[in-house]
């Protein structure tokens, strides 16, 4: 062994030099990769947007009344030209069912998205982990009459009680998330297990209600966009762009989250406030979406997984492609529910599920049932 | 700006992981190695001051002044990354992340892909984190680590996973770092011939204390090696070097 060897000086710097060289690695080239991949992510978001704007055009369009693209169109931007009937149909029925998608879809979607990143586990979304049925058995408390809070208008205490469950459910999960010593897997079962229980809860809230609160009860497990109101869509279109605003400001230490706790804690993150933040703005619209169409499943896992898969997770663009791809989802889902039986409208939960279920299924199989 | 360790305790419960340890001071551009066998307290001290919020902020100072996470850089035991991104989206994301603003600052990727050509692994920039190797994972850990320039760099068996080629590598970088930026450099090495080469100083824990501090050379001897590895070893004397061999 000769002293070269043994203490390499500039040697293997010198070497790598070399072999970066050879491997035709240069620097520039490097770089053009990664602008490509940049644009490639924007154009991405372009196409998402537009397909939410065609997916929502297109959702306006079907329905039992049929109505052409010009009808609709002027209906939309020439009202005074439309008949009254037209201008009804469009504006008091299909728009404020229509518009509710987008808004929901892409509400559900990010809360997913923000409940993979932050209890970092794959399979997270308000549906599977059980706080949106939290979010309807705190809805069925004030429908049923079991709990009702004085001085506010019932739909706002059906929304403030959905806000509380799913605020207690969201934390106890993160609480459970935090304990080292339990698994993914294990997280994901104590979801299953509290979907149980607000289930078996609810259950009980059935049995007690009358029959017109009964019949309000189970519209809410099945979730349905016909409950849109203008004023419902005008709530989440005023609050949805802060709670983006918020998350999006916090995108970079989101994004370094899945570096590794202790890591993130090292690069200067508050790693519990962060989380504690995270997971309130994922409660706020969880329940607010659950409070005003009911439960729809899978929307929260479904859409990150797809933007996850096409665009990765810098929180930049995988938030924003979240929100539109859970748009597009629940706008096609609207769509088939009003085109698989003509003059009946299907639950939404049910058109889904024919999506969200294969899907989970297929992310157990393609992970070997390992995260 | 020197760094200095005074009086660190740590325990958890009745078990006692580290007790009053003060190591003398770190010195600019100085690169400490921690041995000592498992469960001596070595990855505690680092893990110690890579803590956002510590008991005593006084334990661990920077030029007089209690160490702020600010200042360090840190690579750790578990490095792997399960982000799905690029190596390049990585290191930019860590350069960014006290930032408010979500727009890159200028020549971002340009400086990213200059560092990882320095450290060897321009080759890696463009590769999704989930798809790198153990070792190439841990040559993107010390890119992570050394990407905000920090003062103080802690890496926790920085060559756990790497082949004899990249073990050198990525020590003779950290080399680099330390004399051009003035840092200082602290690290837990197993491997005792890579802590006597490229150490300036050793610090030899036992049981929750200092047990020998100096230059490797003049510290690690046989009766070293025996009271704190409980191991029988030789020293060999080869070019100016001692090389360690343990005795079966």
């Amino acid at each position: 062994m000769n002293h070269a060897t043994y203490a390499p000086e500039m040697t293997f710097r010198e070497q790598d030099k070399a072999n970066i060289q050879q491997d035709n690695v240069h620097l520039n080239e490097a770089l053009t990769v990664h602008h490509l991949r940049i644009k490639k992510k924007k154009i991405a978001l372009l196409i998402f947007f537009l397909l939410s704007l065609i997916g929502l055009i297109a959702d306006i369009l079907i329905g039992s009344h049929g109505l052409t693209l010009s009808q609709v169109l002027s209906g939309i931007f020439h009202s005074d030209s439309s008949d009254i009937v037209t201008q009804t149909i469009i504006w008091d029925i299909r728009m404020p069912m229509s518009l509710m998608a987008p808004f929901v879809g892409g509400a559900l979607a990010i809360a997913g998205a923000q409940m993979q990143t932050t209890l970092n586990n794959p399979l997270a979304d308000p549906y599977t982990f059980g706080v949106s049925a939290s979010a309807g058995f705190g809805a069925s408390l004030v429908i049923t009459h079991v709990v009702s809070i004085p001085f506010i208008p019932e739909q706002y205490q059906i929304a403030i009680m959905a806000f509380v469950m799913c605020l207690l459910t969201t934390f106890m999960i993160a609480g459970i998330s935090s304990i080292k010593r339990i698994s993914i897997e294990g997280v994901m079962l104590f979801g299953v297990a509290i979907m149980f229980a607000y289930d078996g809860m609810l259950t009980m809230m059935q049995y007690i209600a009358t029959e017109t609160q009964l019949q309000t009860l189970i519209f809410w497990q099945m979730g349905s966009l016909d409950r849109g109101s203008w004023e419902k869509i005008t709530t989440l279109a005023l609050l949805l762009p802060v709670v983006i605003a918020i998350m999006m400001k916090d995108a970079w230490k989101l994004s370094s989250l899945k570096v590794g706790q202790e890591r993130a804690e090292s690069m200067g993150i508050n790693v519990n406030r962060l989380r504690i933040k995270t997971l309130l703005l994922v409660s706020l619209i969880t329940s607010l979406s659950v409070a005003f169409v009911g439960a729809i499943g899978f929307v929260g896992l479904v859409a990150p997984h797809i933007a996850r898969m096409i665009l990765g997770e810098d929180q930049r663009f995988f938030l924003p492609a979240s929100f539109l791809l859970g748009a597009v989802l629940v706008e096609l889902a609207s769509i088939a529910s009003k085109s698989i039986m003509p003059g009946i409208i299907l639950p939404l939960t049910v058109m889904m599920s024919i999506i969200g279920v294969p899907f989970f299924v297929f992310l157990i199989i393609k992970k070997g049932g390992r995260f | 700006m020197t760094l200095k360790i005074n009086q660190l305790s740590v325990s958890f419960g009745k078990n006692v992981i580290l007790n009053n340890m003060s190591i003398p001071e770190i010195h600019p551009g100085e690169m400490v190695s921690l041995i000592g066998k498992n469960g001596a307290g070595k990855s505690t001290i680092l893990k110690q001051m890579t803590k956002r919020i510590r008991f005593n902020p006084d334990s661990m100072t920077l030029a007089g002044k209690p160490l702020s996470v600010d200042d360090i850089g840190y690579l750790p035991q578990d490095h792997r990354i399960s982000a799905n991104i690029t190596v390049i989206e990585l290191l930019i994301t860590t350069m960014h992340v006290g930032a408010n603003s979500l727009f890159t600052k200028a020549r971002s990727a340009e400086n990213t892909l200059t560092l990882l050509e320095s450290i060897g692994i321009l080759h890696l920039a463009n590769k999704i984190c989930t798809e790198l190797s153990g070792g190439e994972s841990q040559m993107v850990g010390l890119a992570q680590s050394v990407i905000n320039q920090p003062k103080v760099l802690i890496l926790d068996e920085p060559t756990s996973a790497l082949d004899m080629h990249n073990q050198f590598k990525l020590l003779e970088y950290i080399k680099h770092y330390a004399r051009t930026t003035n840092a200082c450099v602290l690290m837990v090495v197993h491997d005792l011939n890579l802590a006597i080469q490229y150490s300036d100083k050793v610090a030899a824990l036992h049981n929750g204390s200092l047990f020998a501090y100096g230059e490797p050379k003049r510290i690690i001897d046989k009766q070293l090696i025996r009271n704190i590895f409980n191991v029988n070893s030789q020293i060999i004397q080869l070019d100016n070097y001692p090389v360690v061999v343990a005795c079966l």
